[in-house]
C-alpha cells in the first residue's frame, strides 16, 4: 500500500481494504463499468436515445435491425432501441427503489430483533411466516390488493424481499455487537446512541450491502416478471418486462421485439451478480490474504 | 428427535395460519366492490347490496376473516370462485398434478444438472472445466426465466418446428421446453451452491487422510468430500422447490399448462379473489411442508445432526463421525 493512502486505511479500514480488493477483481471491474453505463444511458436517455420512444411509424413497423433502428421497429413502428434504453429508467429505478425499501424496513426491523431481545423472538416469527409465501407469490398478492402501476410494483417488490435483509442484519448486528471493540466504545463512555450509530451499524452493514447488491437484480427481475404476467407496469410504458409481454403476442412474426428487452435484462442482472460476488469476496474478512 | 419432530411439526401451524391471516388481509384491501364485479352490468344498488349479504362481504373483517379460517380447518375448505362457482379446492386440486409434475420434472433436472456440475467444478477449480461451468451458471440466474421460455419457443417451435410451444396432453415432448425454462435458473443455483460447499470441505484433513492411505479418487470425491457437503446443498434444493412452485406461475402462463399458477394468474385478472387467495395459501403450504421434509432430510444424510437431537453424545462408530473434531478446526 502506498504511504499516502495511510491516514485513510485507519480512518476507513474495512471499505478502503474492501474497494483495494476490488480492484483486483477484473471481472468485478468490468461488471461495475457496464452497470455505470447503464445508469448513465438511463440517466441521460433523452440524449442516448435515437427517437422518441413514443413516436409512432405505422409506415415502417417490423423493421428488423439495421443501421437507422439498430434494434429494428415494433409493430407500432416505435424504435426497440430507444423503447430499450428509455425502459432502463423505469426497470433500474424500480429495482432500487424496491431494494431500498426492502434494506430500509428489513434491516430496521432485523436491527430492532438484535438489540431488544424481548422483541427479537416477535420480529424474527413474524418474518418466518412472511417467508412462508414464497416472494414472487408474495409480491403478485401484494400487487393485486394494491393494484398495478409503478409505485405499487416497487413497494410489492420490496416488501416481498424484505425478511432476507431482516434476517441478514440481525445475524450482522449479533455478531458485531459482542465484539471487544464494541465493549471498548462503551467503556471509554461512548453513548448507547454513539455506539449503535458509529461502531455497530457500519461494521454490520457489510453483508446487508452485499445482499443488496444481488437483490437489485432480483428486484430488477421480480418486477419485470410482474409487469410481463399484466400485474406491474402495463404497457405502453417501456419497462422490460412489459416490452417483453408486448413482444410475446408477435413471437411467431418478429423475433427483435422479444430478444432486446430480454437481453437487457440479462445484462444487467449478469452484472450487478458478479459485482455482488465479487463484493462478497472483498468484504469477507476470511478471505485475506 | 421424536420430541423436535413433533415440536418442528406443530411449529408450522402458527406459520399456516400467519400466512393465511396475511393473504386473507391483503385481498381484504384490493380495490373494486366484488359484487359489482360479478354481477357486471346488471348491477343495481339493491342487488350489490343483496349479493354482499349473501356472499357474507358485508360482514366486519374479524368475522371474515373467521369464517374463512374455520372453514378452512373444519373442511378444507376455500371457498367457493367467484368465476366458476365450483369450490376453490376443487379448482386447485384439479390442477395439481399439472404443477406438481412440471415442478418435479424441473427440480429433478435442475438437481442432477447442478450437483454433478457443481462438484467437477470443485474438484476441476480454477481448471477450464470450472471457468466455463460458473460462467454459464451465472448466465443462467441471470436470465429472466419467462425470456429464457420466449427464446426457447423462438428456437425450438418457430424456429425449427421440433416441439409444440404449448403443452399438450399424452405428448411427453411438449414438457421439455417448460422444464428446461423452469429448471434452468435453479440449476444454476445448485451449481454454484455445491460448488462452494464442496471447496470448504475438500481441503478438510480427512480427505487429505482419505487419499493418503490410498482411497480410490473416486470414492474420496463421492464419499468424503461430497457427502460432508450435502446439508447445504440440500437446503438450497429445499428452498429452491418452494420458489420453483412460484415460478411455475410464469412457466404456466407462456406455455399454456393448465396449473395452479396459470389459475392464479387467470384468477387475478378475472378478481376472483377466492382463487387468488385459495391458489397463494395452497402453494404457502405445500412449501412449508417441504421445508420440513427438508429439515427431517438433514438427520438422515447427517448423523451428526440426528445425535444433538438424541441430546447423547454419540460415540464415533463409522467414518463420518471421526470428522467431527476435525470440522472445528478447519481454519486454513
Amino acid at each position: 500500500m502506498p504511504m499516502k493512502n495511510n491516514t485513510k486505511e485507519k480512518k476507513n479500514g474495512l471499505w478502503a481494504e474492501a474497494w483495494r480488493r476490488l480492484r483486483k477483481n477484473r471481472m468485478a471491474m468490468i461488471a461495475l463499468v457496464v452497470l455505470i453505463l447503464m445508469v448513465l444511458c438511463a440517466v441521460f436517455a433523452p440524449l442516448v436515445a435515437p427517437y422518441d420512444y413514443t413516436a409512432q411509424d405505422l409506415e415502417n413497423k417490423f423493421v428488423y435491425p439495421c443501421l437507422a433502428h439498430p434494434f429494428g421497429t415494433d409493430n407500432l413502428g416505435r424504435d426497440i432501441f430507444s423503447r430499450v434504453i428509455y425502459g432502463s429508467r423505469i426497470s433500474l429505478q424500480v429495482g432500487l427503489i424496491a431494494v431500498s425499501i426492502a434494506v430500509v424496513v428489513g434491516g430496521t426491523l432485523g436491527a430492532i430483533a438484535a438489540f431488544y431481545p424481548k422483541l427479537d423472538n416477535i420480529i424474527m416469527r413474524f418474518m418466518d411466516i412472511f417467508m412462508a409465501i414464497p416472494s414472487l407469490l408474495m409480491a403478485i398478492a401484494i400487487t393485486s390488493a394494491l393494484g398495478s402501476g409503478t409505485r405499487n410494483l416497487m413497494i410489492a417488490v420490496g416488501l416481498s424481499s424484505m425478511p432476507q435483509y431482516a434476517r441478514i442484519m440481525r445475524a450482522s448486528v449479533l455478531t458485531v455487537k459482542d465484539q471487544e471493540f464494541i465493549e471498548a466504545a462503551s467503556s471509554i463512555g461512548a453513548s448507547s446512541f454513539r455506539t449503535i450509530v458509529l461502531h455497530i451499524l457500519p461494521n454490520a452493514f457489510a453483508p446487508l450491502l452485499v445482499q443488496a447488491t444481488l437483490g437489485v437484480g432480483n428486484a430488477i427481475m421480480s418486477a419485470a416478471t410482474l409487469s410481463f404476467l399484466g400485474l406491474g407496469i402495463q404497457p405502453p410504458t417501456p419497462e422490460w418486462g412489459s416490452l417483453l409481454s408486448t413482444g410475446r403476442n408477435f413471437i411467431r412474426q418478429f423475433w427483435p421485439m422479444t430478444i432486446f428487452p430480454g437481453l437487457a435484462i440479462m445484462l444487467v442482472v449478469y452484472a450487478l451478480n458478479i459485482l455482488g460476488d465479487g463484493l462478497r469476496d472483498a468484504l469477507d474478512p476470511r478471505l485475506k490474504n | 428427535m421424536l420430541k423436535y419432530l413433533c415440536k418442528r411439526i406443530l411449529w408450522m401451524i402458527p406459520i399456516l395460519l400467519g400466512a393465511i391471516v396475511i393473504v386473507f388481509s391483503l385481498i381484504y384491501i384490493a380495490p373494486g366492490n366484488t359484487s359489482a364485479i360479478l354481477l357486471g352490468d346488471s348491477a343495481t344498488p339493491e342487488t350489490i347490496a343483496a349479493l354482499d349479504a349473501e356472499l357474507g362481504l358485508d360482514q366486519p373483517f374479524l368475522v371474515q376473516l373467521g369464517r374463512y379460517l374455520k372453514n378452512l380447518v373444519l373442511h378444507f375448505d376455500l371457498g367457493m370462485s367467484y368465476r366458476t362457482r365450483r369450490p376453490v379446492m376443487t379448482e386447485i386440486l384439479t390442477r395439481l398434478p399439472n404443477t406438481l409434475k412440471l415442478s418435479l420434472l424441473a427440480i429433478v433436472l435442475a438437481t442432477l444438472i447442478g450437483v454433478v456440475t457443481g462438484i467437477i467444478s470443485a474438484v476441476k477449480q480454477y481448471k477450464m472445466a470450472d471457468t466455463v461451468a460458473t460462467g454459464v451458471a451465472l448466465i443462467g440466474v441471470s436470465m429472466p426465466p419467462f425470456w429464457l421460455g420466449l427464446l426457447l419457443i423462438l428456437a425450438f417451435a418457430v424456429g425449427l418446428g421440433w416441439l409444440p410451444s404449448t403443452v399438450v396432453k399424452g405428448n411427453w415432448k411438449s414438457w421439455i421446453m417448460p422444464t428446461i425454462t423452469l429448471g434452468t435458473a435453479v440449476a444454476g443455483i445448485i451449481m454454484r451452491m455445491t460448488r462452494s460447499s464442496m471447496l470448504d470441505v475438500i481441503r478438510q484433513d480427512y480427505v487429505r487422510t482419505a487419499r493418503s492411505k490410498g482411497q480410490i479418487e473416486f470414492k474420496v470425491i463421492m464419499r468424503h468430500e461430497f457427502r460432508n457437503a450435502l446439508i447445504p446443498i440440500i437446503t438450497v434444493i429445499g428452498v429452491q422447490f418452494g420458489s420453483l412452485m412460484a415460478g411455475a406461475v410464469l412457466c404456466e402462463n407462456i406455455f399454456a399448462i393448465n396449473g395452479i399458477g396459470k389459475l392464479l394468474v387467470d384468477s387475478i385478472n378475472k378478481k376472483d379473489y377466492p382463487c387468488v387467495m385459495g391458489a397463494v395459501i395452497f402453494i404457502a403450504a405445500i412449501c412449508t411442508v417441504i421445508n420440513l421434509l427438508v429439515d427431517i432430510l438433514y438427520s438422515f444424510i447427517d448423523p451428526r445432526i440426528k445425535s444433538t437431537y438424541k441430546g447423547v453424545k454419540k460415540k464415533a462408530d463409522d467414518d463420518e463421525s471421526e470428522d467431527e473434531d476435525e470440522e472445528d478446526a478447519d481454519e486454513e
